[in-house]
């Protein structure tokens, strides 16, 4: 892929993603592996799934998500990973920000009706 | 955690994938390195908790490769300009870390130890360049091409006017008289003005005849001269090497003519 387009890319990606871990989250708390399987499914933003892991550690340090132990049938306690007050904030305020930039990039079309 | 079973290799490629995860999770700012491998631990044990046992390398290196390498699953945005050039010299491949050592070698180098340094940072760049995936590596240009510009300027300053200055100062000094094959000739014996025009005669002749000779090297054999000047001389053809060196050549020897011409006269 061209550089320049490689790095808009990874640029565009970076922010969607957290915006997306938020999402996943808003109506459960999830463990990390069925926060990457949920995601799975968006094959343009994911193409590591081990990005997930430090965005759910960096989220968590902004204090955004908490996390807590609960135990499991086969085997070890799981890491379970919630939305906190904070988090739950600041998902309403992206998803703003999100309905304003597509509103913005629709009206903004270009002459052939292009995005 | 769950009890799965290994093979050899297979539990040895988890632990070097985890191991350079955490070396670049250390370098990161913003998140905590320890639980991140943690997770990417259970992330894979999860993955791997319903295929036949002892593990094979096969199936590890499946789910390894859905995770990313680990410089894809670390964002180096997160780290400080030098935990990244730490980070480089010790986990990158080698163009990096020659890249990196050739601008050090070059600074450092320099300063101890003189044109040494310059020429022991050169060697690195060109090594640095054998080793690149690409001919021109656009991300280590700034760290190998300083030695490079260098050293090539040098090498090409001296290679196209040597004969200028051997052969100008030969003439010239015969010019004084004080040349052993033509002391006492008689057509020799000016200065001031005779000895500018004798150097300049003697300079323009010389480099006309190089300059034809490195014509010639240049249109047969391009190759050489883009090698000896990667990668600044890798688009060079013989055709467009032969026509710069023709008009700069060109020049240069109606330079030489009329200063012999005028040379004689006086």
């Amino acid at each position: 892929m061209d550089d320049f387009l490689t790095n808009w890319v990874t640029q565009l990606r970076k922010g969607i993603l957290e915006f997306c871990v938020l999402k996943v989250l808003e109506d459960a708390s999830l463990y990390g592996y069925d926060i990457v399987r949920q995601l799975r499914t968006l094959e343009v933003l994911v193409i590591s799934e081990g990005t997930i892991y430090p965005i759910l550690s960096r989220l968590r340090r902004e204090g955004l998500l908490s996390t807590y132990l609960e135990e499991s049938p086969e085997g070890p306690a799981r890491k379970y990973y919630q939305l906190t007050n904070r988090g739950k904030d600041m998902l309403g305020k992206m998803r703003g920000v999100w309905t304003a930039m597509s509103q913005g990039i629709d009206n903004a079309r270009g002459t052939k009706g292009k995005p | 955690m769950m009890t799965i079973e290994y093979s050899e290799i297979a539990q040895s490629s988890i632990e070097d994938y985890l191991k350079a995860v955490r070396d670049r999770l250390t370098a990161s700012e913003s998140v905590d390195a320890q639980e991140v491998v943690e997770d990417l631990r259970g992330h894979i044990e999860r993955e791997l908790s319903g295929v036949t046992q002892p593990v094979s390398e096969a199936d590890v290196k499946r789910v390894l490769e859905r995770l990313g390498p680990p410089e894809q699953v670390v964002d180096e945005g997160d780290m400080s300009w030098w935990r990244k050039t730490i980070l480089r010299l010790r986990r990158d491949p080698e163009d990096w870390r020659l890249a990196y050592l050739s601008l050090g070698v070059l600074i450092f180098g320099t300063l101890l130890a003189g044109p040494l340094g310059i020429i022991a940072s050169f060697f690195l760049s060109r090594a640095a360049l054998s080793v690149a995936k690409e001919p021109d590596p656009p991300a280590q240009k700034w760290l190998i091409y300083p030695s490079l510009i260098v050293v090539y300027a040098i090498i090409g300053f001296v290679g196209l006017l040597w004969p200028a200055y051997v052969l100008g100062a030969l003439v010239g000094e015969l010019n004084r008289g004080h040349g052993s094959l033509l002391y006492k000739d008689p057509f020799f014996d000016h200065d001031g003005f005779g000895t500018v025009l004798a150097v300049l005669a003697g300079g323009g002749t010389g480099l006309s005849v190089w300059w034809s000779l490195l014509w010639v090297i240049g249109r047969s054999r391009p190759v050489i001269l883009r090698v000896a000047f990667r990668p600044f001389a890798d688009n060079w053809t013989g055709r467009a090497f032969g026509k710069t060196v023709l008009v700069v050549w060109g020049l240069t020897a109606c330079l030489g003519v009329t200063a012999a011409l005028l040379w004689v006269k006086t």
